[in-house]
């Protein structure tokens, strides 16, 4: 092969930059739909949209909503992030946060596990355990059968539905309120803000720091170790991986329990921050599952990009939240359209492709055109 | 490149079109004079009975006064009574002092306002359908209704109306603050040895099951149903709707004169509403407020029956045309009789074992499984 | 157990065997709508979504012409957008089908919800709208057969187009030069590309039959079985059409067992409710049903496989 020759870093043909400048014009493109949408609904266009974007700056109790909500939808992306970077299609993740949140939740009214600092502990480990089998069910048949695991880890998720609202209706109603709902968390399982003015006002729990540390800890195994280079191998071409000798089904297996456990965790600290009871029933799925599919999406696969994706989206949220207080022609639920395009656009490999294909033609890399060509 | 451009630039002509039409932002009143702003927090409205009940309240009051400004917040139109939600709601309403008062209501979102309330003890709030009688907060205004009684009206005007014998009630959960409505109608019906099925489809929501257990209903024989059930009414009427010899009672407001123009066919098959007057609730509460006299209130609990005009039945012209004299004669006598006390109603909560043990065997006396 | 044997007597009726038909129709446009992109090899998992949406602007649709046919075509209308942005999306931005399907359902509910609200101001139903609907259909000399009349006559009228509908579809599937073709995409793209076919252009036609497909039961469910529209009204139907496909693995008749048995289900749901027996768990029976097949069929599969019997698909 050639020499290869500098490429520039802020150009359009070094990957890292590629991706940058993608999920720059997407988020662009997508304040700019909602911008127009906004001129149709609010009578103040301009500053409907300045409150979008600033809003939750305006209160620490707002930037503290974003901090406390984005954590579980970090854990979901996560998940999603290794599972993807794996190539699996398992979405049972949204199963997962029902059930694994309503066995954490039996531990959680239980009165003999009342201890500060563990009781919160041991729910957390529950549900991480939980999430983690429960996620390897669809893997299984996937990784020795061959079945298709995205099918089935649907299937799975309105089964546990069902099955969820069956046993909260039956045996677990709480007595207290006419909700359908578990009875009420002790109180020390709650994981309140931490201690301090500062983390009182902005809502930053132990969970925050969990958050931070999962997403290195992601991220440090991806691309830091022998495991995370088998996921990504398996990833881009499964049959090499084959053939260079790794066992795909222990490391199918391996990576969706871990990811599994992520989920469960994520379903844990919602549950213990933001309520005092499940009520994950019905048709109230929380729905956010799908959603740490698509931050990680977003993210486009990489843990960190997935932690600052999380926190972009529920910032827009809080900012839409905002504005609806402030002026209720806007409904909050503007910022679908926001994300909508974001994770289209994002997702769409051949977005901006011709023009870095032009590009890497023109700076002579061949071996990176074909490269791209063959991507899909 | 060129393509992006284009994008953008037809983007930004658009805007600036847009941009051109929009209206201009409102000018406030600055009079100087004292405004009453009054935020109503419900999960969302459009369910043709309850909740709509509340929204023509507040929007009757707010085009009563100048001085009064009211915001209707749609806090969670999925139902998900999702504990973080509402909370986030309350406080963004309380959290500024921004309102003189706060409406809320219903007895799954109830435990919401307590706990603001007593989060924010300076705010002032009407739950303006109380259902849960043990909570209490010295800063907020609790409405009972008379829903007993109302139950017993009905049943009376149900018995008197059935041609077969049989009929039946939609309650949208087996719940006690639901079962209030019917402890009264069980009742009479027991009394006037009428038969009725009882269905509790389990949700205020679904209006496809409602049609369902509705139909099902039908089968049983019964033909004057009785719709408890929010949004999943709906359902209810429709099934009504389909047959010639059913009637159908509405709930909360006047739902023939709400489906007249909208829905003719539906209007047709409903006879009367069990009126609960929400709204009236709401209107009477805000000129409270505008009088300086809603102060003197907080932190009671008050029961709104017959003879306040808190519950009824509607008697519009349509109930008029189709009940005869007769019958119309015995319930106006019924409801005179009911809010004098000379008749003693069942009521569900009269004492604490009494629902537990007692409930199931009155409500069962004449049921049709 | 009496109470047992009386719901299970009710349910031995001609009136059941007519709800289950009812609960199925739903059921049929959602299973043909994923079986359909399934053929070309493009899945759509937005079948849910695209019910909701279409349901919405099929009843926004009759309020703004006063026609139920009018709500119809703009539901349609809608089902095709929507399927067009799938395939825009998978097809000429290359992302993938089922990432782009996850994102539209995730945002359907509120993009639903939005419009509701822009248009009639409420985030809950358009109850307070006139929405002309559709309605049942007595077949003249059927509906006075003694059994096969309730069997037969009355149902909704699109539950008789969707009869039409099924049949259609397995006649342009399996009876059709543009079925075979269709099929061989799904079967091996690649095989099929050298063979001259424009795969491309056979999945954009599978993606948007099934889009008007999916509008179909939405439609019906808001403008047909109940005239109205309120969120979540759809409640997993479109899952429950997925799961069928699921099952079906390719094989229509399977497919229409697979709808009449979740059609079943459904009902027997219904009967239970609000009695002593938790209709949850009957609702949840077709998930965990489909679960257990697909499981069996992928291990079945395996050891043909390994037996050397069947070439590896």
């Amino acid at each position: 092969m050639a020499k290869k020759p500098k490429t520039n870093r802020f150009s359009i043909t070094n990957e890292k930059f590629y991706n940058f400048i993608k999920l720059t014009i997407a988020i662009l493109l997508g304040l700019a739909l909602a911008f127009v949408v906004l001129c149709f609904v609010s009578k103040d266009p301009v500053n409907a949209f300045v409150t979008i974007l600033t809003g939750p700056l305006k209160k620490p109790r707002y930037m503290g909503v974003v901090i406390e909500k984005f954590v579980p939808f970090l854990f979901s992306g996560l998940c999603c992030c290794l599972l993807f970077k794996c190539g699996f299609f398992n979405l049972g993740g949204e199963g997962i946060f029902i059930a694994s949140g309503l066995l954490m939740s039996v531990f959680a009214c239980n009165e003999q596990l009342a201890i500060a600092g563990v009781h919160p502990a041991i729910c957390i480990l529950v549900a991480a355990v939980s999430g983690g089998l429960l996620m390897l069910i669809p893997a299984f048949f996937k990784a020795k059968y061959g079945a298709n695991e995205l099918v089935l880890s649907l299937m799975l998720n309105s089964a546990y539905l069902g099955l969820g609202t069956y046993i909260i209706k039956y045996h677990f109603l709480t007595t207290t309120t006419s909700l359908i709902a578990s009875p009420d968390y002790q109180p020390t399982a709650r994981i309140g803000f931490l201690s301090g003015q500062f983390f009182q006002d902005y809502h930053i729990s132990i969970t925050f720091f969990l958050g931070i540390l999962a997403t290195f800890l992601v991220w440090f195994v991806l691309y830091r170790t022998k495991l995370g280079y088998q996921i990504r191998l398996v990833g881009t071409n499964p049959k090499f991986a084959d053939y260079a000798g790794i066992n795909s089904f222990s490391l199918a297996m391996k990576t969706n329990f871990i990811a599994g456990a992520l989920c469960g965790i994520g379903s844990a600290i919602q549950l213990l921050t933001q309520f005092n009871y499940f009520n994950w029933t019905g048709v109230n799925s929380p729905g956010i599952g799908f959603s740490g599919a698509l931050m990680a999406m977003i993210g486009q696969s990489n843990p960190i990009g997935t932690f600052f994706a999380s926190f972009f989206i529920k910032y827009l949220e809080q900012g839409t939240t905002v504005l609806y207080y402030s002026d209720t022609s806007v409904p909050s639920e503007i910022v679908a359209i926001i994300e909508g395009v974001i994770v289209l656009l994002v997702s769409s490999t051949y977005f901006l492709r011709r023009l870095r294909e032009k590009k890497l033609l023109k700076e002579g890399l061949q071996s990176e055109y074909r490269n791209d060509r063959e991507a899909k | 490149m060129k393509k992006l451009l284009t994008i953008v630039l037809a983007a930004l002509m658009v805007l600036t079109l847009a941009g051109c039409g929009s209206k201009e932002a409102e000018v406030e009143n600055n009079e100087g004079e004292k405004v009453f702003k009054v935020a109503m927090l419900v999960p969302k409205i459009g369910d043709q009975s309850y909740f709509d009940t509340m929204e023509k309240g507040r929007k009757t009051a707010d085009a009563k006064y100048d001085n009064v400004e009211t915001v209707l917040f749609e806090v969670d139109p999925a139902g998900s009574a999702d504990e973080a939600l509402w909370t986030a709601a309350y406080d963004e309403v309380c959290e500024d002092g921004a309102y003189d008062l706060i409406i809320s209501a219903n007895n799954t979102y109830e435990g919401f306002l307590y706990a603001a309330a007593h989060r924010y003890p300076d705010q002032m709030f009407l739950n303006a359908d109380a259902s849960t009688i043990d909570e209490t907060a010295t800063n907020v205004l609790s409405t009972q209704f008379g829903l007993d009684d109302l139950g017993y009206v009905v049943g009376a005007l149900s018995a008197a109306l059935t041609k077969t014998g049989v009929v039946g009630v939609v309650v949208g959960m087996d719940i006690p603050a639901m079962n209030q409505f019917i402890s009264g109608y069980c009742q009479v019906l027991t009394a006037k040895d009428v038969k009725y099925v009882i269905s509790y489809p389990g949700s205020f929501t679904d209006t496809a099951l409602g049609k369902e257990v509705t139909e099902k209903m039908i089968e049983k024989e019964a033909d004057v149903i009785w719709q408890v059930a929010g949004g999943l009414g709906n359902g209810v009427i429709e099934a009504c709707s389909g047959h010639d010899d059913v009637w159908c009672v509405g709930v909360d407001q006047d739902q023939y004169v709400q489906f007249e123009e909208s829905n003719p066919e539906w209007a047709a098959t409903i006879v009367t509403s069990a009126l609960k007057n929400t709204d009236i609730v709401i209107e009477t509460v805000i000129d409270w407020l505008v009088a300086g006299t809603l102060a003197e209130h907080m932190g009671e609990t008050k029961v709104w029956g017959i003879a306040d005009n808190g519950v009824g039945i509607a008697e519009n012209d349509y109930y008029l045309a189709n009940v005869s004299d007769e019958i119309r004669a015995d319930i106006a006598a019924t409801l005179k009789a009911v809010a004098d006390g000379e008749v003693e109603v069942y009521d569900c909560f009269l004492g604490e074992t009494d629902y537990e043990n007692n409930w199931p065997t009155h409500r069962d006396a004449n049921i049709v499984k | 157990m009496s109470g047992l044997s009386q719901i299970l007597a009710s349910m031995v009726s001609l009136k059941f065997v007519a709800q289950i038909i009812r609960m199925s129709t739903g059921l049929f446009f959602a299973a043909t709508a994923s079986f359909v992109a399934a053929s070309t090899g493009v899945g759509n998992i937005a079948i849910e979504s695209i019910m909701t949406m279409s349901a919405l602007f099929g009843v926004l649709g009759s309020y703004w012409t006063q026609s139920a046919i009018g709500g119809l075509v703009i539901g349609i209308a809608c089902g095709i957008l929507m399927a067009a942005i799938i395939a825009f999306f998978s097809m000429r931005l290359g992302a993938s089908p089922i990432l782009v399907g996850i994102a539209l359902n995730t945002f359907a509910g509120s993009l639903a919800t939005f419009f509701l609200y822009q248009f009639t101001g409420s985030k809950g139903s358009s109850a307070s709208l006139r929405t002309p609907g559709f309605g049942s259909w007595d077949i003249p000399v059927i509906k006075d057969i003694p059994v096969l009349g309730e069997i037969l006559s009355g149902h909704y009228v699109l539950t008789y187009v969707c009869v039409a509908v099924v049949i259609l579809l397995y006649i342009l599937i399996f009876k059709t030069p543009l079925g075979m073709r269709m099929r061989a995409c799904g079967l091996n793209a690649d095989a099929a590309k050298t063979a001259g076919i424009n795969v491309d252009r056979l999945r954009l036609l599978s993606l948007i039959l099934s889009g008007i497909l999916s509008a179909l039961g939405g439609v019906f469910i808001a403008l047909n079985y109940i005239n109205l529209y309120s969120s979540g009204m759809i409640s997993g139907q479109g899952w429950m059409g997925i799961a069928a496909n699921g099952i079906a693995q390719g094989n229509y008749l399977s497919l229409i067992l697979a709808v009449l048995a979740f059609g079943l289900f459904k009902a027997v749901a219904v009967v239970f409710v609000g009695t002593e027996f938790p209709s949850e768990l009957i609702g949840s029976i077709p998930y965990i049903a489909v679960f257990v097949g697909i499981a069996l069929i992928s291990v079945i599969n395996y050891y043909r496989v390994k037996k050397g019997n069947v070439a590896e698909k």
